[in-house]
């Protein structure tokens, strides 16, 4: 576990100071500083990964099965479809946004008990290969629908106050808006595969491949509200604002989905010991 | 001739099954339905709500079947009329998606996208537009007024038509789930056989057992079943958590366990003499319901409950709970004159009974090793595959929608002959095609440039 729990604590530290690094760029468009932020974000996405790395050695299946885990996991896959997107569009003003979430992510995994943070026997139900598609997948949707919840208020900031402070600095508000498009484009379909490669596992493990409980609906419910984001986007008439606004929304729902339901509601998905 | 209401309602109906917005609405609906069957706890007995809510609310919760939301009205009514919109507005829709994907008569710019390109000879140039964009995959067509036209990703407009069957296809499964499905559970002592009506076969557990982690915890439970028909094994299966056994379009899951609560296996039994006070036979290893010598004694253990409890209103003999809490075994006995038929024997009273009658001796039973049992659930549901089905048609139409995308590339060559002019436009996916097209001009200049 030492070394896992080291990695993280490297991590949560470059997040930081890629973050303030970025913000720093912001205001004073150095182009040293913005090849430093690129580094710092990148060593903070190096240690990500060998946090994933070690836990893995550490417990010798894949790390995604408590909260602690499956947050390191969804952060790094965060940082490399930002990564991904800043060599692609050669912009780094996104990176302010996306590292201080990632900051923001770190910190609250941070929080989490320690008893959270070490590492549990699987329990019967989830020694499944099921698991790891299942976990995967859904993550992927998660990380995809964060960088459209970020693009989103951006789009809304933007087209609200294109010329001021700081939103002048941005990418215009068609690319803002296309890029949450492309993100829930990818997203959905993961989402959809995640929901029913569980549902497949439950229909192996339990019997019935939806029982309602409350981590199923909370999925159904994220996944309705995107429906809804896709067809705000093709109706005419409709401003890409409410579009944008479905798409927040749906993050949000995507959070619940992903802390509330462990904390709040209970039910047979309960995580990591939480609820 | 419609009477004008009629007329008046059914513009209603066609406007609103045929909006998009409409089904918007019902999307989110449907979602807010859900999120209330999540606040309140489903399908928890009456009290339940009466402790949390109080008297009125749980008059309205019970009133408007807010206790089990997902079967009810609540969720039907929007569903169906998701099902009526989203078949209406695809069908409505077809037409003008087939239109936009037909072969235009002439040419056409577009303000967006377009260029002017000097070439050096119409007729060469022609050629290798056509290959560079049949090296794309384009699809290309010559107009009558001479113009050439290309278009590409077809199939992407028809993604959602897919999508939308593959909605179909799932609710269709969920409906036959709802209809046909059956789920039943048998619990089954390990060593036992019990029949199961439901495959007209009997099912025999041979055994069930448990795997723990290195610190203790339980890594897995196991148990190893015999499908027994006409008194002939048919089946043999190992199942755990995540291994089900399939049989006679059942599906049988290892969901639970426990002590037996009405047999054990085996246990120590000892005969000590309260005279002498001392132990005066070598301790047996009972078995359960054989006979077995200790001392001038012959006994045999025939029955068992986990918690004693003597009813003494109705003057019988039952268990209070399921667990051990006062362990009681019943002995036959056979011995000298003056011993009793049938003793109690309590593990947590070593003795006591057979002593008062015989005032010297007692069988001690001690060390019991129980017998577990396995709670089989099976079930069946004729909906599942059509769910899968319906999954898999569904990625498909995801990546026709989200991963392909339509466009249309219009060129002329001006009367000159020197000249050409270049347009496009595309259906989603905007700045990958500008890509596209900027990548398609620059290849067709490449060869001009003198
Ligand atoms: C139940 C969940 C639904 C899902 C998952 C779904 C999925 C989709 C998808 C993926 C697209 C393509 C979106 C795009 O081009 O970006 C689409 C388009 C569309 N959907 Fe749905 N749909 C659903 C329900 C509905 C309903 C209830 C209606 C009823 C009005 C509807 C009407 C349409 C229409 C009119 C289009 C536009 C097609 C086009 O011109 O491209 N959908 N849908």
């Amino acid at each position: 576990m030492i070394f896992s729990l080291m990695f993280f604590d490297v991590a949560f530290g470059f997040y930081a100071a890629a973050a303030v690094s970025y913000v720093a760029y912001f205001l004073f468009r150095r182009e040293w500083i913005g090849h430093s932020s690129t580094l710092l974000f990148v060593l903070a996405l190096l240690s990500n990964i060998a946090t994933l790395v070690m836990r893995t050695v550490e417990i010798h299946h894949a790390p995604f099965t408590n909260l602690y885990e499956s947050m390191v996991f969804f952060s790094a896959l965060v940082a490399v479809i930002y990564l991904i997107l800043e060599i692609r569009y050669k912009n780094k003003m996104l990176g302010v946004f996306v590292s201080i979430f990632l900051f923001l992510s770190f910190f609250v995994t941070n929080l989490l008990p320690f008893r959270m943070k070490v590492y549990e026997n699987l329990n019967p139900a989830l020694q499944s290969y099921w698991l790891e598609i299942h976990v995967a997948t859904m993550f992927v949707g998660y990380s995809a629908f964060a960088i459209s919840f970020i693009a989103a208020l951006l789009y809304l900031g933007k087209s609200k106050w294109q010329n001021s402070f700081p939103f002048k600095h941005l990418p215009d508000a068609d690319f803002l808006d296309n890029l949450g498009y492309k993100s829930i484009a990818w997203g959905m379909p993961f989402l959809s595969i995640g929901i029913v490669t569980g549902a497949i596992w439950a229909n192996y493990t339990w019997g019935s491949y939806w029982s309602w409980d409350p981590k199923e609906t909370w999925s159904l419910i994220t996944w309705l509200i995107y429906a809804a984001y896709l067809h705000a986007r093709v109706t005419r008439g409709w401003k890409k604002r409410k579009a944008a606004i479905l798409a927040i929304v749906g993050f949000l729902s995507m959070v619940f989905l992903y802390w509330g339901v462990a904390f709040i509601l209970p039910g047979l998905h309960s995580y990591g010991g939480a609820a | 001739m419609l009477p004008y209401i009629v007329k008046r309602l059914l513009k209603v109906i066609d406007n609103l099954f045929s909006s998009t917005k409409f089904g918007i609405f019902l999307l989110l609906v449907i979602a807010l339905v859900a999120i209330v069957g999540t606040v309140v706890e489903q399908g928890r007995p009456v009290e339940y709500y009466y402790k949390l809510y109080g008297i009125t609310a749980t008059g309205w919760i019970m009133k408007l079947s807010i206790n089990r939301i997902f079967g009810s009205l609540w969720m039907v009514i929007p569903t169906l009329l998701l099902i009526i919109n989203l078949v209406y507005s695809t069908l409505l829709r077809l037409p003008a998606v087939i239109k936009s994907i037909a072969v235009p008569n002439k040419f056409h710019t577009f303000s967006k996208l377009n260029d002017t390109i000097s070439i050096r000879d119409k007729e060469e140039t022609a050629k290798r537009v056509s290959n560079i964009l049949k090296s794309l995959h384009y699809k290309i067509y010559y107009l009558k007024d001479g113009s050439l036209f290309a278009h590409k990703g077809i199939t992407s407009r028809f993604g959602f038509v897919i999508v939308h069957l593959s909605i179909l296809i799932i609710l269709f499964g969920a409906l036959l789930g709802a209809i046909y499905g059956y789920k039943n559970y048998v619990v089954i002592d390990s060593g036992d056989t019990k029949p199961v009506p439901e495959i007209n076969a009997s099912i025999k557990v041979d055994r069930f057992w448990m795997n723990y982690w290195p610190d203790g915890s339980i890594k897995q439970y196991n148990s190893k079943l015999s499908i027994i028909k006409n008194g002939k094994v048919v089946h043999t299966q190992i199942i755990d958590v995540n291994h089900p056994m399939d049989y006679a379009g059942f599906r049988f899951f290892q969901s639970g366990y426990g002590k037996s609560y009405d047999k054990i296996k085996e246990a120590i039994a000892v005969l000590y003499d309260k005279k002498v006070d001392k132990v005066v036979a070598k301790p047996v290893l009972a078995q359960w319901n054989k006979w077995f010598d200790i001392g001038q004694y012959k006994a045999r253990m025939v029955d068992f409950v986990p918690d004693f409890y003597f009813d003494t209103k109705r003057g019988y003999i039952t268990s209070k709970s399921l667990d051990y809490n006062n362990p009681a075994v019943r002995l036959q006995i056979k011995g000298p004159k003056g011993t009793p038929p049938f003793v109690w024997e309590f593990l947590k009273y070593p003795g006591s009974v057979l002593k008062e009658f015989t005032n010297k001796d007692a069988i001690i039973i001690s060390s019991i090793t129980p017998i577990y049992y396995t709670g089989l659930q099976y079930a069946k549901n004729p909906g599942a595959n059509w769910i899968w089905l319906g999954s898999a048609v569904m990625a498909v139409g995801f990546a026709m929608s989200f991963f392909m995308y339509y466009r249309r590339i219009y060129i002329a060559f001006n009367d000159n002959g020197n000249t050409l002019t270049i347009s496009g436009i595309s259906y989603r996916q905007s700045d990958l095609f500008a890509k596209e097209f900027r990548k398609i001009i620059n290849r067709i200049k490449e060869k001009e440039s003198v």
